[in-house]
C-alpha cells in the first residue's frame, strides 16, 4: 500500500534537474573573501563532489543548505552547497566548470571569472562616491524591455521591467515610472519575484508587467524609467555600550537593530520601439480598429418564436490585442425586424453585445449575416470574420393574442405593446420651487434646538427626583421620619413656648426633653425610649456631631430631667433659655445632617 | 378659540415668511425663468438661472431635481446625476426623482456598488428613505417619549412589564440613532467624480496611473493639494485626481 502511494506520489516530486554555480561578487581584493555557491535543483540522489583545482584560490568548504519552496502552487526543492574562496594572489582566475552527478546523470555548472585586485590599489577608487556607485551599479539595476521593436499604432505591447537585486537589502519598492507621452499605458500586473544568474553572479529578480498602446507612428522613445526604494544598510554604532559584546550581536539576527534606510532612485537605459501605421490597402469599410488575433461568435435565440417576441443575438469578440476602440457590428434598420439598442461590455481582451431584436411580421426567415474585422499584426493583414445569417421561424399570433390597433397611421401600425417600449426619458421638472432652506443649515445645528433639549432635560430629572422623593416618604417609614423631623421639632418648640406663656414651666421642660428625644430617634434611626442622657453617646457617636454638641446636648438632657422630676425651683428666663438652647441643638443638627 | 385663532394666525406668519423675504422672492422668479428656459429647450440658460438660487445661498429638493434635469438633457449625465442625489437629501421618497437618478446610474453604466461595510448595507435603505432632519426630529420626539414613558410607567401608573416597553422604544431608538449617525458621517467630505478620470499614486501629471473612475463614481474627500484631491473610493482605495473633475455635494 505504501509502496503504491510513493509511486503515486513520484511523478508529483519530479522536476527539472538544473546546476548552477554562482559567486558573491566577481571582483574581490586581496585579503577578502567571496563564496561559491553550486546549486543543484530537483534531484534525489546527488553524488558527492569535489572542487576542481583553481588557480590563485583556495576553497573551504561551508557546508550544505537545503531549500523547499512551494511557489504559485509548484514544489521545488534545491540544495545548495556553499564554499568560502580565498584569494590568493592578485590577477585574472577563473574558476572552472564543476561537474555534478544528480540521479546517475552528470551536469556541468559554467566557468565563472574572478578578478583579484590589490586591496591598496582598489581602497582609493571605492572610497570616492562615484566608486560606490559604480559598485552599487553592478548589485542593483533596471532593465526596461518591450516585448516588441516593430509594432502598429494602438496594438498591445507588453513591456516588462525588471529590477535585479544582489546582496542588498531592498525595502518600500515602488512602482517604476517612465514618460507615457504618444501612448497609453495599462495598470502594473501583479509583480513575480525569482531568482536569476547573470554572470555567474545570483540576483533576486522583481518583474513588474504592463502593457502599452502607441498613439502614433514613428520612433517612440520608452523609457528612461525609475524607481523609488529604499536601501537598508548597516551603521556603524561607535558610542555603543556592548562595545566587545558587539561581535557577538554582529549577526543578522540580531543586527536588525542597526539597520538605517536610505532612499535610492535606480534608472534604466532607454529603449525605443518603431511604431508603424495601419496600412491603408485592403483596409475593409466595416475596421473601427481591433488590432490582434481574434475569434468572433455570434449566437441568436430562440430560434423559433411568435410575432412581437424578442430574439437576443449575443455576439462576442475574443483573443489577444486591443479591442478598446473596435466596435461589435449591432444590427440598424432591419426590414421587419425591430433592433433595440445594444448593451456592450468589456472585459480585458473580451467584447461582447447583446441586442434584442422582435420580429413584426411572420414572412421574416432570418436574420440576416454580420461580421468583423481586425488588423492581425503577424500577418500584417486585415482579417474578416462572417458569421450568419442565421435561419428563425416565426409564428402568427392566435387571435386572441393579438394586438388591438389604437389607431392607424399610414404606412405604419402601431400597437400597445410597441408604444409601452419606446425609448427612455427622465420625468418632467417640477413646477414649484417648494421649502426653501439656507445652504448648509438644519433645526438640530441651531442653538434654541439645544436650549429646548437641555431644558426639557432638567425638567425631567426634577421630575425623576421629586417622584422618587414622594415615593419613598411612602414606602420608606426612616426615610420620612428623618425629612419629617425638623418639621416636628418646631411643632414641639412652638407648644413649648405655648406652655411658658401660660407659665406652666414643668409643662416647658417636658415638652422641649420629647422633642428633642423625638427629633434624635427620627434622625439618627433609634426608638424614642433610648434616647436618654447616658446612651446618647452611644448613638450618636458614629454620626458627624462634633463633640461640642453632643456635651451640650447631655447637659441639656440632665438639667431637663432634674427640672421634669426633681422639684427645683424654676423661672421663667432660665425656661426662655432653654427653649432656645433646644432651638440652637436642632439648628446645629439639621445643618450638620445635610 | 380666540387662542386658537392667533397661533393659527402665528404659524401662518412663521411658515410664509420664507415666500416674503426678497431673497426667497427673487429665487422664486429665477425659478419660474429657469422652468421658461428649460421649456424652450435652452438647458444652459436654465442650468445658469437654477445655479444662481443656489449661489444666493438657497437650495431646495425641487430645484435640484430641476438642475439635475437640465443637466440631463444638456448631456452631462455626471451633473445630472450629483444634484439628483442632492435632491434626495430634501425629497428622498419623491417617486420622479427615483425614477430618473435610476435612469441615469443606468445610462453612466454604473453598477450596483455595495458599501463593504456590513453596517452601512444594513441601515442603506433606512438611510435613503428619511432626510437628515426628519430623522433628528424622530429622534428628538422618540428621546422625549422615552424620557417621559419612563416617569409614567415607574411612578404614575406602574406596570410590571414596564421594561420590555423601554427596550422596545430604545431599540427603535437606537435604530435611529445609528442611521442617523451612519448618514452624516456618510455625507461628510461626500463628492462625486463629474469627469470620468484616472485616480493616480502622486498628486502629479506624470503620476502613475492607480485605477480608473468612472463619471458619477461617488467618492469621500480626504484633503486637497495644489489642485489635485485626495480621494477615497468605496472599496478602500486611495488615489489623487485632479480638482476639476471632482465636485462636493
Amino acid at each position: 500500500m505504501i509502496g503504491l502511494v510513493l509511486t503515486l506520489a513520484c511523478p508529483l516530486w519530479a522536476q527539472d534537474v538544473s546546476v548552477v554555480a554562482d559567486v558573491s561578487q566577481n571582483q574581490v581584493d586581496l585579503g577578502g573573501t567571496l563564496q561559491l555557491t553550486v546549486t543543484v535543483n530537483g534531484g534525489k540522489d546527488i553524488a558527492t563532489f569535489d572542487l576542481p583545482k583553481m588557480d590563485g584560490l583556495d576553497a573551504r568548504f561551508l557546508g550544505p543548505s537545503t531549500r523547499i519552496s512551494i511557489m504559485n502552487g509548484q514544489y521545488s526543492s534545491s540544495k545548495a552547497y556553499i564554499y568560502n574562496l580565498l584569494p590568493l594572489k592578485v590577477g585574472k582566475f577563473q574558476i572552472p566548470s564543476i561537474t555534478v552527478s544528480v540521479d546517475g546523470k552528470e551536469y556541468q555548472t559554467q566557468a565563472i571569472d574572478i578578478e583579484v585586485v590589490n586591496s591598496g590599489t582598489a581602497s582609493p577608487d571605492q572610497s570616492t562616491a562615484s566608486g560606490q556607485e559604480a559598485s552599487l551599479k553592478d548589485k542593483i539595476f533596471m532593465v526596461l524591455k518591450p516585448s516588441k521593436t516593430e509594432v502598429y499604432v494602438n496594438e498591445p505591447v507588453p513591456v516588462k521591467i525588471l529590477l535585479y537585486v544582489s546582496n542588498l537589502s531592498v525595502r518600500d519598492v515602488h512602482y517604476p515610472e517612465f514618460d507615457k507621452s504618444n501612448m497609453s499605458v495599462e495598470e502594473y500586473k501583479q509583480p513575480k519575484q525569482y531568482n536569476q544568474v547573470v554572470n555567474g553572479v545570483r540576483y533576486d529578480v522583481v518583474e513588474f508587467e504592463t502593457t502599452i498602446y502607441p498613439a502614433k507612428s514613428g520612433e517612440l522613445k520608452l523609457g528612461p524609467a525609475s524607481l523609488e526604494c529604499s536601501l537598508l544598510y548597516r551603521t556603524q554604532n561607535a558610542n555603543s555600550p556592548f562595545g566587545q559584546m558587539e561581535s557577538f550581536f554582529d549577526d543578522s539576527f540580531f543586527s536588525g537593530f542597526n539597520y538605517s534606510k536610505r532612499p535610492l532612485t535606480i534608472q534604466s537605459l532607454e529603449a525605443s520601439v518603431n511604431v508603424l501605421d495601419l496600412p491603408e490597402a485592403n483596409r475593409p469599410s466595416d475596421f473601427s480598429g481591433a488590432i490582434g488575433d481574434f475569434k468572433f461568435e455570434v449566437s441568436a435565440d430562440p430560434k423559433e418564436i411568435k410575432v412581437g417576441d424578442p430574439i437576443t443575438v449575443k455576439m462576442r469578440v475574443s483573443g489577444e490585442g486591443n479591442l478598446k476602440t473596435a466596435e461589435l457590428p449591432a444590427y440598424k434598420n432591419l426590414n421587419h425586424l425591430k433592433t433595440y439598442d445594444p448593451q456592450v461590455k468589456e472585459d480585458g481582451a473580451t467584447k461582447t453585445l447583446e441586442q434584442v431584436l422582435i420580429p413584426q411580421i411572420e414572412s421574416v426567415k432570418e436574420i440576416p449575416s454580420v461580421q468583423f474585422s481586425y488588423f492581425d499584426p503577424a500577418t500584417k493583414d486585415y482579417k474578416t470574420i462572417k458569421q450568419g445569417p442565421f435561419p428563425i421561424t416565426v409564428n402568427a399570433l392566435p387571435k386572441e393574442e393579438q394586438p388591438r390597433v389604437v389607431r392607424t397611421i399610414p404606412n405604419e401600425e402601431r400597437t400597445v405593446g410597441a408604444l409601452e417600449t419606446l425609448g427612455r426619458d427622465i420625468v418632467y421638472i417640477k413646477p414649484e420651487i417648494g421649502v426653501l432652506h439656507k445652504r448648509g443649515d438644519a433645526f438640530y445645528l441651531r442653538t434654541w434646538y439645544w436650549v429646548f433639549v437641555f431644558l426639557f432635560f432638567g425638567l425631567w430629572i426634577s421630575a425623576l427626583f421629586y417622584f422618587e422623593h414622594n415615593n419613598r416618604l411612602l414606602r420608606d417609614a426612616y426615610y420620612a421620619r428623618r425629612m419629617l423631623a425638623h418639621k416636628e421639632a418646631k411643632r414641639g418648640l412652638s407648644l413649648a413656648r405655648k406652655a411658658l406663656e401660660v407659665n406652666n414651666l414643668q409643662g416647658v421642660y417636658d415638652d422641649l426633653f420629647k422633642t428633642l428625644q423625638r427629633y434624635l430617634a427620627d434622625k439618627y434611626k433609634v426608638s424614642q425610649g433610648e434616647i436618654t442622657k447616658n446612651s446618647l453617646k452611644a448613638h450618636l457617636g458614629q454620626s458627624y456631631l462634633d463633640p461640642q454638641t453632643i456635651s451640650r446636648l447631655e447637659s441639656f438632657l440632665e438639667e431637663a430631667e432634674q427640672a421634669r422630676y426633681a422639684s427645683l425651683s424654676l423661672t421663667k428666663d432660665q425656661a426662655r433659655k432653654s427653649i432656645e438652647t433646644v432651638e440652637v441643638l436642632i439648628g446645629v443638627m439639621e445643618r450638620s445632617s445635610k | 378659540m380666540r387662542l386658537i385663532k392667533i397661533t393659527i394666525l402665528v404659524l401662518l406668519i412663521f411658515l410664509t415668511r420664507a415666500w416674503a423675504d426678497p431673497a426667497s422672492q427673487q429665487a422664486v422668479s429665477k425659478f419660474v425663468s429657469a422652468d421658461y428656459h428649460y421649456k424652450q429647450g435652452q438647458f444652459g440658460d436654465a442650468i445658469k438661472e437654477y445655479e444662481g438660487i443656489l449661489s444666493m445661498g438657497l437650495e431646495s429638493g425641487p430645484l435640484y431635481y430641476n438642475l439635475g434635469s437640465a443637466y440631463y438633457k444638456n448631456g452631462d449625465l455626471g451633473k445630472a446625476l450629483l444634484n439628483y442625489k442632492r435632491a434626495e437629501g430634501f425629497i428622498p421618497r419623491d417617486s420622479d426623482l427615483k425614477f430618473n437618478k435610476n435612469l441615469v446610474i443606468d445610462q453612466l453604466a454604473l453598477g450596483n456598488i455595495t458599501s463593504p461595510n456590513l453596517l452601512e448595507r444594513l441601515f442603506a435603505k433606512h438611510e435613503e428613505f428619511y432626510t437628515k432632519d426628519e430623522m433628528a426630529f424622530i429622534l428628538t420626539v422618540l428621546g422625549g417619549v422615552i424620557l417621559l414613558m419612563y416617569l409614567f410607567l415607574t411612578f404614575i401608573k406602574p406596570v410590571k412589564s414596564r421594561w420590555i416597553f423601554m427596550i422596545i422604544l430604545l431599540f427603535v431608538f437606537f435604530i435611529y440613532l445609528i442611521g442617523f449617525i451612519l448618514k452624516v458621517d456618510n455625507e461628510t467630505n461626500r463628492a462625486m467624480v463629474i469627469n470620468t478620470t484616472a485616480a493616480n499614486y502622486e498628486p502629479l501629471e506624470k503620476s502613475t496611473a492607480y485605477y480608473q473612475l468612472k463619471e458619477g463614481e461617488e467618492v469621500k474627500l480626504l484633503r486637497e493639494d495644489n489642485g489635485w484631491f485626495k480621494i477615497k473610493r468605496y472599496d478602500g482605495k486611495l488615489g489623487w485626481v485632479p480638482k476639476q473633475n471632482i465636485e462636493l455635494f
